[in-house]
């Protein structure tokens, strides 16, 4: 068997590879594996009953919908403040390259109470609103604007690298073949930029899925409204229900986990062409 | 088509890359800017194809008898050849190709079929075909550069630009490409210009050679032209090997190619110098002596032939007799 294996000048694979297994099951398998260990307690009928209510249901399509609205948006204006960021200089661009990772720094219970603070109905912004009936903190909206300000720098430095390695001989030749500069980036720049674009975009909706922090506060948290799954599950936990909050848990592992799986299978299909 | 230029001026913050250039280029010429780095031959190429523009007001471009010095590259058909191709990694070789037509606006755009028979026409033409499929990525270093050069043609190119076009390729692949890539030119027979810094690569390849040093032109003339009456020293050294010798009794330089330089017995009386044989390389047709002045302690490079080394004898150490068999200083 041993001689069967191709020579490679890359040393240590046996050993690296046990630790990458050994290191990945410790801190991310195994902990995870207790989630279903501990909600198989239940039984299928317990799981069932716990998770087949409307408030469930009602946090699902919550935490799930808006997390994908979350990607999405940061996807669009990432790749657009990405852009901004690396291919013009303009006074103030280091403070606000600076700013991107903030969301990243921050205690997400502080970028909660700031948000909240500035949307709600007496808050600078809230109180704009208010004369139109528009409702932003204590409702969906709130919750999406949450999702988005953590999930950004996600974005924006994937992109970064890739725009800033970008040959800029191809958007060149692109303009001596007569393309205008919309057809040089739908053509050339953009179809290059995707599978950063799809990793960044999949990391802000991964990060968004899992948030906690930042959403309760301005989320209002009321039960089929605006609770999140997270949210559900720790109230599950203060009730001492550890059960039906392990099923919650784990069902959200299920989604997320095959969103993700879907997600990379896309992303593989683009870099194949993509390969360089 | 012709390419007049006229006065151009280019400078990057303080650096002038160009200053006061004047270039007239007739039809279906193909054209060397031969120069060292930083000479602006490229800049004077980019400019040409509208990927950079002179300081305002100092210069004009003129392309087939209209001045196009404010147009974008989008407007110019010029076909432009980047040094490392930049080809686009997306796409396969057809796309590649059939870009400049599928970004043409739908009233002059060709149908789905007329762009395919001038893509395998174009692969055809520069010996790719059975190709079209492969990404860049799959290409050798020669593949892309015909790629590069069939994208460019798509267009129906008024004049062909291309940036060091063989500088990325190993030495064989790029005497094969030189080779064909005078053939075909006669065959398209658009006007091309051809930025090179390699002086044997222009001299082989161009009808016209325009020697460019800091920004400015130096000399102007066909290969043999350049090569055999230099206009200024920088051409003369520039252009093949060059010695610089001194005759004893006269202040003045003179500037000998090494065949230029006759190797006499050293008793012999119409020697003009004498001096020791320092190094000696014989292969190929010619022997390459490294001399070294008696007169004035310099050294002198002299190409004389097998035969001659043989019939004189001559080794390492030896001394001998040179004459001078040129009038220019």
């Amino acid at each position: 068997m041993q001689a069967k294996r191709p020579r490679s000048i890359l040393p240590g694979f046996g050993l690296s590879l046990g630790f990458t297994l050994a290191y990945l099951g410790l801190v991310v398998l195994f902990p995870l594996l207790m989630v279903f260990v501990k909600a198989s307690g239940l039984g299928w009928r317990g799981i069932f009953e716990a998770l087949w209510t409307s408030r469930v249901w009602a946090a699902c399509r919550l935490s799930f919908g808006l997390s994908i609205i979350a990607g999405l948006l940061n996807g669009v204006f990432g790749l657009l403040i990405a852009w901004v960021l690396t291919r013009y200089t303009f006074p103030g661009r280091r403070f606000l390259e600076a700013s991107v990772d903030l969301p990243f720094a921050m205690p997400t219970a502080v970028a909660g109470i700031a948000l909240t603070t500035l949307y709600a109905p007496n808050g600078w912004i809230g109180s704009l609103l208010k004369p139109y009936d528009i409702k932003v903190a204590f409702a969906p909206p709130g919750i999406l604007i949450a999702l988005v300000f953590i999930g950004l720098p996600f974005v924006v430095r994937t992109l970064q690298p890739v725009l800033e390695d970008f040959e800029t001989a191809q958007e060149e030749a692109s303009a001596t073949l007569g393309a205008t500069r919309w057809q040089t980036f739908r053509r050339v720049v953009f179809p290059q930029l995707v599978p950063a674009l799809i990793t960044g975009t999949t990391l802000a909706f991964a990060r968004a899925v899992g948030e906690y922090g930042s959403v309760v506060f301005i989320a209002g948290n009321m039960p089929g409204k605006t609770e999140i799954l997270p949210l559900l599950i720790i109230t599950k936990l203060e009730q001492y229900d550890y059960e039906g909050a392990t099923a919650l848990a784990a069902m959200m592992l299920v989604v997320s986990f095959v969103l993700l799986l879907v997600i990379n299978f896309l992303q593989r299909k683009t870099l194949v062409r993509n390969v360089a | 088509m012709s390419i007049v230029v006229q006065n151009l001026r280019r400078t990057f913050g303080t650096f002038q890359a160009l200053r006061g250039i004047n270039l007239e280029i007739a039809d279906h010429q193909l054209v060397a800017l031969l120069g060292p780095s930083g000479s602006g031959k490229t800049t004077l190429l980019r400019i040409i194809g509208g990927l950079d523009f002179p300081d305002s007001g100092q210069g004009s471009v003129v392309i087939n008898e209209e001045d196009v010095t404010d147009r974008p590259a989008a407007e110019r058909k010029a076909g432009f050849v980047f040094q490392h191709y930049a080809l686009f990694n997306h796409l396969s070789v057809f796309e590649n190709v059939a870009f400049g037509l599928e970004v043409r606006p739908q009233k002059i755009r060709p149908g789905k079929d007329a762009i395919r028979d001038r893509v395998l026409e174009l692969l055809r033409l520069v010996q790719l075909q059975g190709l079209e499929q492969r990404l860049p990525s799959e290409l050798s270093g020669g593949q892309r550069q015909r790629v590069a050069l069939a994208r460019a043609l798509a267009i129906d190119p008024k004049v062909l630009l291309l940036d060091e076009p063989f500088g990325a390729l190993d030495a064989k692949v790029r005497k094969d490409l030189r080779r064909w890539l005078r053939a075909f030119h006669r065959e398209i027979g658009v006007t091309t210009i051809f930025v090179t810094h390699d002086q044997q690569e222009a001299l082989e390849l161009a009808d016209v050679v325009v020697v460019m040093n800091q920004g400015q032109i130096e000399q102007i003339g066909s290969p043999q032209q350049v090569y055999d009456h230099p206009a200024t020293p920088f051409v003369y050294e520039f252009l093949g090997d060059v010695n610089k010798v001194r005759k004893p009794g006269r202040p003045d330089l003179f500037y000998v190619r090494p065949h230029e330089v006759r190797i006499l017995f050293a008793g012999d009386a119409a020697a003009e110098l004498h001096a020791t044989i320092e190094h000696l390389f014989a292969a190929g047709p010619s022997a390459r002596l490294t001399l070294r002045l008696q007169e004035s302690r310099e050294t002198l490079d002299a190409d004389i032939t097998r035969q001659q080394l043989e019939e004189m004898g001559l080794s390492e150490g030896d001394e001998v007799g040179i004459h001078l068999a040129l009038s220019r200083s």
